[in-house]
């Protein structure tokens, strides 16, 4: 039997339809249920695209036993983020000021009031990997909040008011000078990472903006390290596995520090923006190699992320036929069964493709940097078009429709149309029609404007009620929205604010129930909250095996 | 575009309030930062010359 979910529009929220667990969308209803019962919220956000967000619903939202804890010790709320990017954000900002990290799934716990207290991302079913299995977060949170109340409050104050102070803080105005450039330009410099590229270490996310203000920080100083820092960051994230090597197009990031291994799902607006970033950089450096990836990337949005309408889709999903990267995912019988045995000798290794210690050959079309140097240009370009050939034909991505979402037109529009005057070159980056998101849409003719359409109706009859029983006046634009949401949250705080001594530090704290989860390798639940509901220095992260928040 | 003096005052208003993070967090603020750039840099003057019609 479908749960309440089944009467949403949200792509993302009727995936999890047909779960047991009894979710509720963000309502009044949830919110009032869980003060009638004086029970704990559990409000759990994802989005369609997200990897980790399948492998936590079918190894926990879609067991029995599990649902039936869950609902049994919570009212449970499923948020879809790119439907409620506010109540995202905040809880976001709860469970890394919590944590110390973040990402989606994020799985977060409310009182009943609607402060968060406890949360974190993906848990597994059962103990692995230092994490304490969901099960066990689950009896554990219920049991604190039952037994130890006032702590729960006390640290859901303290969070309350990190919130506070966070969205309340007004920086002083200094003057604009060109000193600024210096400064972040030194202060990149100190997170470049000079062998591979890219800022800190894994996992590593493309920062498109940064990138594009390195640009210009080198045009104005001539600093050989703004070129630098560009160049070797731009030829490893071409030569990386989180380029798609045969269809164009970047991944949303890399788990590891050499941008190989990447989460499959591919974002509209990380291929908008870096197309311009290869783009500006061909412009100021001149070299061929930037603007071929600029080419193959819009060539790739064209291709598989333009409606039939010239609308754009926002994200294409990292499972295709429920396997995670299954089209961009290579093995040597596939390469020789496209290309033949005699050309896909050579491309093998080129590619990075051979036999690996895990269980699934080499995970992509990966080149690596070293292979890739050298790879005979002509011979590869003819390869990549027969595998693309092969890709598009026999197990189209673009099939993978379930987890598409429509554009608004926004940015991404104007990004590629931005870039495409400037290649000068002949070739398939061509918008079919142009985008119509400015004038009233036509009739829904199909299944992608049918969605589009009862997500637009939705969006209109939905209550949108938030935490204080605030609401959201309709079509407010989402920077204001979040704005309100925030200052209801603080503002139901009839608690005084904490001293600077005791107030929540974004990195570091463990949140209220860290220590007194039973993880394996963790304290024992005796020392579950310090006395003061301050937050604790975070011990050794858990390994990052969720869709990590790129903030 | 517009020519409108009042959008300039708001605009560096808002560069002026977060000069600092710009400068302390780069990675945050991309996009401002390419902002300031085009606030900070001199006009071009483009003339075009032909035959009036």
């Amino acid at each position: 039997v479908a749960n309440r979910l089944a009467d949403e529009t949200s792509p993302y929220l009727l995936q999890h339809k047909d779960n047991p667990v009894d979710w509720y969308p963000w309502s009044d209803e949830a919110l009032e249920r869980a003060r009638r019962e004086d029970k704990p919220l559990l409000v759990s956000i994802g989005y369609s695209a997200c990897h980790w967000c399948h492998v936590m619903e079918h190894e926990s939202f879609e067991d029995p036993a599990v649902a039936a804890l869950m609902n049994d010790l919570f009212v449970n709320i499923k948020i879809d983020r790119e439907e409620r990017p506010d109540l995202d954000s905040i809880y976001m900002s709860a469970v890394q000021a919590m944590t110390g990290h973040g990402g989606w799934p994020l799985n977060v716990f409310l009182t009943p009031e609607g402060v968060p207290f406890y949360g974190g991302t993906y848990f597994p079913p059962d103990d692995r990997m230092g994490m304490p299995s969901w099960p066990k977060v689950l009896e554990a949170v219920s049991g604190t909040f039952t037994t130890r109340r006032e702590d729960v409050e006390e640290s859901a104050a303290g969070i309350r008011d990190y919130l506070d102070r966070a969205n309340g803080a007004t920086p002083n105005p200094s003057p604009l000078r060109t000193e600024i450039f210096d400064q972040a330009l030194a202060a990149l410099h100190q997170s470049f990472d000079d062998r591979n590229g890219g800022f800190g270490g894994a996992p590593k996310f493309p920062q498109a903006s940064a990138f594009l203000a390195l640009l210009r920080i080198w045009r104005r100083s001539g600093d050989p390290r703004a070129r630098t820092m560009l160049e070797t960051t731009l030829d490893r994230m071409a030569r990386g596995g989180i380029y798609d090597q045969v269809g164009g197009g970047f991944h949303r990031y890399a788990v590891d520090e050499i941008w190989l291994v990447p989460h499959f799902e591919k974002m509209l607006y990380d291929n908008a923006q870096l197309a311009l970033v290869y783009l500006e950089a061909f412009q100021a450096f001149g070299d061929p190699r930037w603007a071929r990836i600029a080419g193959e990337t819009l060539d790739y949005v064209v291709r598989e992320m333009t409606g039939p309408d010239g609308r754009f889709y926002a994200t294409q999903d990292a499972d295709s036929e429920g396997e995670e990267g299954k089209f961009y995912v290579w093995t040597p019988e596939e390469l020789a069964e496209v290309l033949g045995v005699e050309r896909a000798a050579p491309s093998a290794p080129t590619m990075g493709c051979g036999r690996a210690a895990t269980s699934r050959a080499i995970r992509s079309s990966t080149s690596s940097a070293k292979a890739t140097a050298t790879r005979p240009r002509s011979g590869w370009t003819r390869r990549r078009s027969t595998r693309l050939g092969s890709s598009s034909t026999t197990s189209e991505p673009a099939a993978s429709g379930r987890a598409r979402r429509q554009s608004d037109c926004g940015l991404e529009r104007d990004d590629v149309a931005r870039v495409r005057p400037r290649l000068a070159r002949p070739g398939p980056a061509r918008l079919p029609r142009r985008c119509r998101a400015e004038r009233r849409i036509p009739p829904v003719r199909n299944a992608a404007r049918r969605q589009a359409a009862a997500l637009d109706q939705g969006r209109r009859r939905q209550d949108r009620r938030l935490p204080g029983g605030l609401r959201q006046r309709r079509r407010r634009p989402a920077r204001a929205a979040r704005g309100d949401t925030r200052r209801a949250v603080a503002a139901r705080g009839a608690r005084p604010r904490r001293d600077d001594g005791r107030r929540v530090r974004r990195s570091g704290g463990g949140g209220i129930l860290r220590h007194g989860l039973p993880a394996p390798s963790r304290s024992s639940p005796a020392r579950a909250i310090s006395r003061t509901g301050r937050p604790r220095p975070a011990t050794a992260s858990p390994p990052t095996c969720c869709c990590g928040s790129g903030r | 575009m517009t020519g409108d003096e009042r959008l300039t005052g708001l605009a560096e208003g808002i560069l002026a309030a977060l000069a600092r993070p710009m400068a302390d967090q780069p990675l945050g603020f991309g996009r401002f930062l390419t902002a300031l750039d085009f606030h900070l840099s001199a006009p071009v003057e483009l003339a075009l010359a032909g035959p009036a019609r």
